[in-house]
């Protein structure tokens, strides 16, 4: 087969002039290198976890597709314009992963079902009973929580409005008592739980003035719990 | 160019005088005449003597409230059972009748104070005074209470040991069975600063201080619910009147020879926050 004054035989390798030789490979594998990079950062990096989850995805289909490269018969490629689409792809996929992991590291959270730890809505509580509320992760800076409190005898004792709750976070087994809270039933308060790495808790305690209605014995429970912020 | 600014000016002179107008008088929480429900017949609380004239604690913290606030009182005798519809049809503003602030009653009324608290107590005949000193002294007693009331109930619940429970439809009546030259109770139960007035009126009881059972009971004034402002403007009038000796003085006046301090709220419940005004 003659092509202008060339000859090329059918199934033969491409003559060396058209490859680009060893700066190709060496680009090629910067930019798999480069990308696993960023992939393995993305798949280790601490709380972004839908992040580590895309990486995980990225990383095998990237693996996948560099493994079958290397298999395909040596073909004239256009590099330049791979490049270019593999880029624009590769920032269009990317930006939109962070806009995703920075939206899921940053909405606010509800916990489904919040409950003390080892008790039931149904437990009754009375002057100095304490109970502890551990959050789930991904952690945020606070947690807001709603707490409602239920006399067991409304007809007899004035029992919720006076009672007192208060809130102590323990962050990775330190309580914080600089951060300590003190809310009614009914209404919202906001536990700082900045810079928690494994656990973080909220030690809860009801009581009553010395001299108030110390013998009422009410329910006590979590309405709402959102991490946030 | 002269004309285009006198209009710009005599624009900005109409909105600088729509700006001008007056903006709207704040409502005083009460009207000057208000409706006070009180209990007609309640010795050292409110009752009337023989002269017309109404006595008792709660008078007295009327009495003082409505000159604070500038008021003037209509009182209108308000029985127990008809507090709470009285004040949710507006028949009264304000009820200071020795009220049991409840969560219940919360459901539908609200509370300014408390500006008192107490115990269950026991009223007992004089001379068996030394018979009752302790809780279980009351063992196989019969107690006179009124129908219904939650002082039945906490009887009931109160004690491992059994106790007869008669039920009268008034303290009154009670007092005639525990008073009488054959008595068929031993002992008369309600709130002890209650009996502390009945005691007072009748020189052959005795209360002793030291025996009380059963839930905590704050007496509140009772205002209609959700209304913010006159819990805040009552409720910081009682902190002066907790804080300035007028409190300690009605006591000794109406209950002398009783150490006042198990009787007076250390502290007083905040106001509901008033509900989110709408904007635009």
């Amino acid at each position: 087969m003659s092509v202008g004054n060339r000859s090329v035989t059918p199934g033969a390798a491409p003559p060396a002039a058209a490859d680009t030789g060893g700066s190709t490979h060496d680009r090629r594998k910067f930019l798999i290198l480069a990308v696993a990079g960023v992939l393995s950062w993305m798949l280790f990096a601490g709380p972004l976890d839908k992040t580590s989850q895309w990486a995980g995805i990225l990383s095998l289909s990237g693996g996948f597709w560099s493994a079958a490269i290397g298999y395909l018969p040596r073909v004239r490629v256009p590099w330049r314009k791979v490049a270019i689409i593999a880029a624009v792809v590769l920032v269009v996929a990317g930006g939109a992963m962070l806009a995703n992991a920075y939206f899921q590291a940053s909405r606010a959270i509800e916990m489904p079902r919040p409950s003390f730890d080892g008790r039931s809505a149904e437990d009754v509580w009375s002057q100095r009973t304490t109970g502890v509320l551990t959050l789930p992760p991904p952690y945020r800076e606070h947690a807001r929580l709603t707490f409602v409190l239920q006399n067991t005898r409304p007809q007899a004792g004035d029992c919720v409005y006076p009672a007192a709750l208060t809130l102590t976070p323990v962050i990775d087994g330190q309580a914080r008592p600089d951060d300590v809270r003190t809310t009614r039933s009914g209404q919202s308060v906001d536990i700082p739980l900045d810079g928690t790495e494994s656990r973080a808790q909220v030690h809860t305690l009801l009581s009553y003035p010395d001299d108030g209605p110390v013998t009422c014995r009410v329910r006590v429970m979590i309405t709402k719990a959102v991490l946030h912020g | 160019m002269a004309r285009v600014a006198r209009g710009i000016a005599a624009g900005l002179l109409v909105l600088g005088l729509t700006g001008c107008q007056d903006t709207p008088r704040q409502q005083p929480p009460f009207e000057r005449k208000v409706n006070v429900g009180m209990a007609p017949s309640s010795p050292g609380w409110s009752e009337l003597d023989s002269a017309g004239r109404r006595h008792g604690f709660d008078y007295d913290v009327t009495d003082w409230l409505a000159g604070e606030l500038d008021l003037e009182p209509n009182i209108s005798n308000t029985l127990a059972f008809e507090r709470e519809s009285k004040l949710r049809q507006g028949d009264v503003q304000i009820v200071v009748a020795s009220y049991s602030i409840t969560d219940k009653r919360r459901e539908v009324v609200g509370f300014a104070g408390p500006y008192a608290q107490t115990y269950q107590g026991f009223m007992i005949r004089r001379d068996e005074r030394d018979a009752y000193r302790r809780l279980a002294d009351l063992k196989g007693k019969a107690v006179c209470v009124t129908r219904g009331s939650t002082s039945a109930i906490q009887l009931r619940e109160a004690f491992a040991w059994p106790v007869t429970v008669v039920e009268r439809d008034t303290y009154d009546e009670c007092m005639e069975l525990l008073l009488a030259a054959d008595p068929i109770v031993d002992v008369v139960s309600t709130d002890q600063l209650l009996l502390f007035g009945y005691a007072a009126k009748h020189p052959r009881t005795f209360v002793p201080q030291q025996l009380v059972f059963g839930e905590q009971q704050r007496y509140g004034i009772g205002l209609p619910k959700g209304d913010a402002a006159k819990c805040r403007i009552v409720t910081d009038k009682l902190r002066h009147l907790m804080s300035d000796g007028t409190w300690l003085a009605f006591f000794r006046e109406h209950f002398p020879g009783y150490d006042p301090t198990p009787y007076k709220p250390s502290a007083l419940d905040p106001c509901p926050d008033p509900p989110p005004t709408a904007i635009g």
